[in-house]
């Protein structure tokens, strides 16, 4: 292995941040090397969703989920940023979409009773909800196990966080395809929610067809069989693949 | 609405009329909520004042525990000189017994003192401040002054029972009422802690002289009746009595202001404003009269006190005649402490010896103490302008006390103090990625942290602080956070990618922040209190933003500015360090500083901090080993300074030179990352850089001499934060050996190693910082979970 250690030292240029020699994932250790991963192959290639919607080798499945929906807190507040000009109070003062000619307004369920907010403050609202949820000892005590409390979470976050998605795709489709064209947010989010049954499709609120992309391939399947089944042993070849 | 649609058959409601009904009665309600807002602040900041009173008693409480202390200590000394003299002298009858009381007293004081001078000689002290005979003089006197005194304190323990119920009966507020119960018993508490110190001090007697508060010591008395260290114990309980009776006297006052504030909610809410600044006035002077401590100035400060009262009902021209008073009071106050400090080294003399220490922390404690009294007396003069400034002025003298006794302690008993273990205290798990830089609000709990997840958050820790401190109390349900967890209370966003660098304006309350994105941004900081819903709308994503600082095209890595002179300077990974007038609310970068080996070397600066010596001046560290120090007004740099030389191991050049002039060579300065200067901050007094490199050295040098102070391999992996405590006696560091290490300024020891073992890739942790003036501690790992330590 070369000297070179992964990490961002000060007065590193932009474009050489996370510059760094891939890690295999059974080569990591400490507590949070499932987000060292998730990271990683998000830095590599955010398109290529089914690697990063798929179980890596040898994680736990909620540990697995948990990264990623931390990651799309991280994400979201980007996402936030990015459409700073357009969600405003006056150009949206309540969260409010139609859907095939159907009103529906969201109230922010970070007060009780739940209010009606413009639509900025309920994203943010709910982004920063979400995030102390994450952030809570009692639910996740650890980065390495969750407990029934915490996956019983997963569903109720997953729900509240596709509205955002979807009131950006039905009042700014530009800004949506847009950001979603750098980062494929929305397809590894709707994704991920369908492939571990964290969402029905009519909670998603959006059409099919938005961010759908290819099943899964025939090989890739019987591999996921395999794994289901049986133990591991296939899926060392899967890892060097990744690091081709 | 089918109520609406009805209203036809009924003539005498109709739709205009019953409108206009509910808007008044709805502003009647809106009103009366207001009333009853107001109401509810004023009470709650009573009960502010009062806590904040209760904290300064204790502090002066502290304060005289020190005294005693002190004198006992002085007492101690004289009493091993002494034994050591008689021994050596040698007179038949001493061998024998060497106690005092076969002595006669004056051939004793006569003798003893003739001893005295000879030290003060030999110490190089004159003899002519020296005022034997007060001692004699003033005994009998003082003894009748105790005991007035201790019928002053029943009478006043007395008044503060039957106070503290009329307190009670006029509390309407529950919370308020429960609020002051505890402050009650606290005080309670206090001064049977009080009595109890006192009762000990006149039973027990100890012969060691050990560094426990509790320690009595009147053996003085004991052996020897005429023997001066009566006197200390007379003053100490003077001054005891005296804090008792302020303590009454302050209830007494609140007591007032519950009534006044109660008639005023039902009259007018507009006087209030003015009165409640007077009351906090009268305050600040009470502050200032529980440092009096001369049994003669107590009556004084009592009439001028009932004379304010007498003022503020009449309320005509307080203003001017309350200046009056405290100029009175303050050149009463400068006198007497004058008088004090003779009065206090007289009492060094007759102790037989003055150690130079004691004198200096007894220097120190005065001069403090005048300070003080200055600022109240510069605050009490600013104060007549708006009503918060007087609240946070209070606050802000608090906190100057605190830090006072927390100087003085230094000197003093709990000389470790700043070097005490840290104790791991709380986490913080709000952010989702490696947590890049943070630092602390310098008179409140707050918090701002900047995270590569690309936001920067704030956190109040108000929580946690007051639940440890008053663990009985019943945790109360509190929406704010779920099962005792903080939340941060605002979140920033607008950087797009990683944060990395955050820091606060105290003169304009804000705070800056920097990252990849090569923006800086300044934020206003949101006010808040514990009762604020947790979820604020803002009605923007990005809120609270006040401006944005564009220029660099790259990353940028570190920030620092100066508050006063409002300039900010950051430093980019596009090469070029850039100089922001915050005052001007410039834009653009007024100038730019590139490393004077740039084009040679491509050297990119990565950290800086202005001296805290010369404003003009700061240093940067870059991506080599070398430190260059930079003028902001000739634009020039002035020196250079390097923190590995060839071959030459690290320790070796520890007090040797270590500038260089940068006009002649570059040879000093290549690039290297695994050398480079992470981090690097300057002693807050003297010129002086701390710096810490990724190959796990720390040097200090010296910017002036150019000597290299200490230059040692301080950590296994690269050093990437470094923070000095507010008193300049320790620093801590933290690595990507993922452990803080915590070392003596003055010594270069190493005090304390705390490991926190989660790593993100190669990184652990990235910064370190002290609170400015409580004992708290924070540090932003990789792992995201900011460790809060006390």
């Amino acid at each position: 292995m070369t000297t070179k250690l992964r990490r961002n030292r000060p007065g590193t240029k932009r474009k050489e941040l996370y510059d760094w020699p891939e890690l295999p994932l059974d080569e990591m250790d400490g507590a949070l090397s499932t987000q060292q991963h998730l990271q990683t192959l998000i830095k590599k290639d955010p398109s290529d969703i089914w690697k990063l919607v798929l179980l890596p080798d040898g994680q736990d499945k909620y540990v697995w989920i948990y990264e990623h929906l931390c990651q799309f807190i991280i994400e979201l507040h980007r996402y936030c940023a990015f459409h700073n000009d357009v969600w405003t109070v006056e150009n949206h003062p309540d969260m409010h979409i139609t859907i095939n000619g159907e009103d529906t307004v969201f109230l922010s369920s970070a007060f009780r009773p739940p209010k009606k907010v413009p639509a900025i403050d309920y994203i943010t609202q709910t982004i920063e909800q979400t995030q102390d949820t994450l952030n809570n000892s009692t639910l996740f005590p650890s980065r390495a196990f969750i407990p029934e409390e915490g996956q019983a979470k997963f569903v109720e976050i997953y729900r509240r966080l596709a509205r955002i998605f979807a009131f950006s795709y039905y009042h700014y489709p530009d800004y949506f395809q847009k950001f979603e064209k750098q980062y494929y947010l929305f397809t590894r989010f709707k994704t991920l929610g369908k492939y571990y049954k964290l969402i029905k499709q009519e909670s998603l609120l959006v059409p099919e067809h938005v961010a759908e992309i290819e099943p899964l391939k025939e090989e890739q399947k019987e591999k996921e069989k395999d794994e289901d089944d049986d133990d591991d042993d296939d899926d060392d070849d899967d890892e060097e693949e990744e690091e081709n | 609405m089918d109520f609406f649609t009805g209203n036809n058959q009924e003539s005498d409601y109709s739709l205009r009329g019953t409108l206009s009904y509910i808007q008044q009665e709805f502003k009647n309600f809106e009103q009366e909520r207001r009333v009853w807002d107001f109401e509810k602040k004023s009470l709650q900041t009573n009960v502010k004042q009062l806590q904040s009173k209760l904290k300064t008693q204790s502090k002066v409480k502290m304060d005289l525990v020190k005294r005693i202390k002190m004198l006992e200590y002085a007492l101690q000394q004289e009493r091993l000189k002494h034994q050591q003299r008689s021994l050596m002298l040698d007179s038949p009858k001493n061998t024998k017994n060497y106690g005092f009381q076969n002595l006669q007293p004056e051939s004793y004081q006569t003798r003893n003192r003739y001893m005295l001078t000879n030290y003060l000689e030999e110490m190089g002290i004159s003899t002519q401040h020296v005022r034997p005979d007060s001692r004699t003089m003033a005994l009998p006197q003082k003894k009748a002054f105790k005991s007035r005194i201790m019928k002053n304190r029943n009478t006043s323990m007395d008044s503060f029972s039957s106070k503290s119920q009329i307190l009670d009966e006029n509390l309407q507020s529950k919370s308020l009422n429960n609020e002051l119960g505890d402050l009650e018993n606290e005080l309670e508490d206090e001064l049977d802690g009080e009595d109890s110190n006192e009762d000990e001090e006149d039973n027990k007697e100890k012969k060691k002289h050990t560094n426990e508060l509790e320690t009595p010591n009147n053996e003085g008395e004991n052996e020897d009746p005429d023997f001066s260290e009566e006197e200390g114990s007379q003053i100490d309980d003077n001054e005891l009595a005296e804090l008792e009776k302020d303590l009454g006297g302050d209830l007494k006052e609140n007591n007032e202001n519950e009534n006044e504030n109660e008639n005023e909610n039902e009259n007018k809410n507009e006087n209030e404003n003015g009165k409640e600044e007077k009351v906090e006035k009268k305050k600040v002077l009470d502050l200032t009269l529980m440092f009096s401590e001369e049994p003669e100035s107590k009556k004084e400060s009592k009439s001028k006190l009932k004379q304010e009262n007498i003022i503020k009902d009449k309320g005509e021209n307080e203003d001017d005649q309350l200046k009056e008073l405290q100029e009175k009071f303050g050149s009463n106050k400068k006198q007497l402490n004058d008088k004090e400090f003779e009065k206090f080294n007289a009492k060094q003399f007759k102790f037989g010896r003055i150690n130079p220490k004691m004198l200096k922390y007894a220097m120190d404690m005065y001069e403090g103490e005048d300070n003080i009294t200055e600022d109240k007396k510069d605050s009490k003069s600013n104060e007549s302008q708006t009503r918060t400034p007087t609240q946070k002025e209070l606050q802000d003298q608090l906190l100057n006390i605190d830090l006072l006794n927390e100087g003085s302690k230094k000197e003093k008993k709990k000389e470790e103090d700043p070097r005490k273990k840290w104790d791991r205290k709380n986490v913080l798990r709000g952010h989702f990625d490696s947590v890049r830089s943070i630092c602390w609000h310098p008179t409140e709990d707050l918090l701002f942290s900047a995270s590569e997840d690309s936001t920067v958050k704030l956190w109040s820790l108000n929580k946690i602080l007051s639940q440890s401190k008053k663990r009985r109390k019943k945790k109360r349900k509190s929406r704010r956070s779920k099962k005792g967890e903080i939340v941060p209370i605002c979140t920033y966003r607008g950087h797009e990618g990683p944060v990395f660098k955050v820091i606060y304006d105290e003169t304009r309350n804000m705070s800056f922040s920097a990252g990849a994105d090569g923006m800086v941004y300044a934020w206003d900081v949101p006010s808040w209190n514990e009762k604020d819903d947790i979820y604020t709308s803002y009605g923007v994503a990005i809120h609270h933003k006040f401006g944005e600082y564009s220029g660099h095209k790259d990353a940028v890595w570190d920030l620092t500015l100066n508050s006063t002179s409002g300039k900010l300077l950051s430093a980019s990974s596009d090469g070029y360090i850039k100089l922001w007038d915050i005052v001007q609310k410039n834009t653009t970068s007024t100038s730019d500083y590139l490393c004077p080996f740039f084009e040679e070397n491509n050297l990119i600066p990565t950290c800086l901090d202005f001296t805290k010596t010369n404003p003009n001046h700061f240093v940067a560290g870059y991506t080599g080993s070398g430190i260059i120090l930079h003028d902001i007004e000739t634009g020039q740099a002035i020196n250079g300074f390097y923190t590995q030389k060839g071959e030459m191991s690290p320790d070796e050049m520890t007090g040797q030179k270590c500038s260089f002039d940068i006009s002649q060579s570059s040879e000093m300065f290549t690039f290297d990352v695994n050398k480079q200067i992470n981090t690097l901050k300057c002693y807050p007094t003297e010129p002086i850089v701390i710096a810490g490199t990724e190959s796990g050295l720390i040097s200090i040098i010296d910017l002036r001499s150019g000597d290299c102070i200490k230059n040692t391999v301080a950590h296994q992996d690269a050093v990437t934060g470094i923070d000095i405590d507010s008193l300049g006696k320790t620093y801590g560091t933290v690595s990507h050996d993922a452990s803080i290490r915590f070392w003596d300024y003055q010594t270069g020891n190493f005090l304390q190693i705390i490991s926190v073992s989660r790593k993100k890739f190669d990184e652990a942790l990235h910064c370190i910082s002290y609170h400015p003036k409580k004992r708290l501690l924070a540090v932003g790992p990789a792992d995201s979970q900011i460790r809060i330590f006390c």
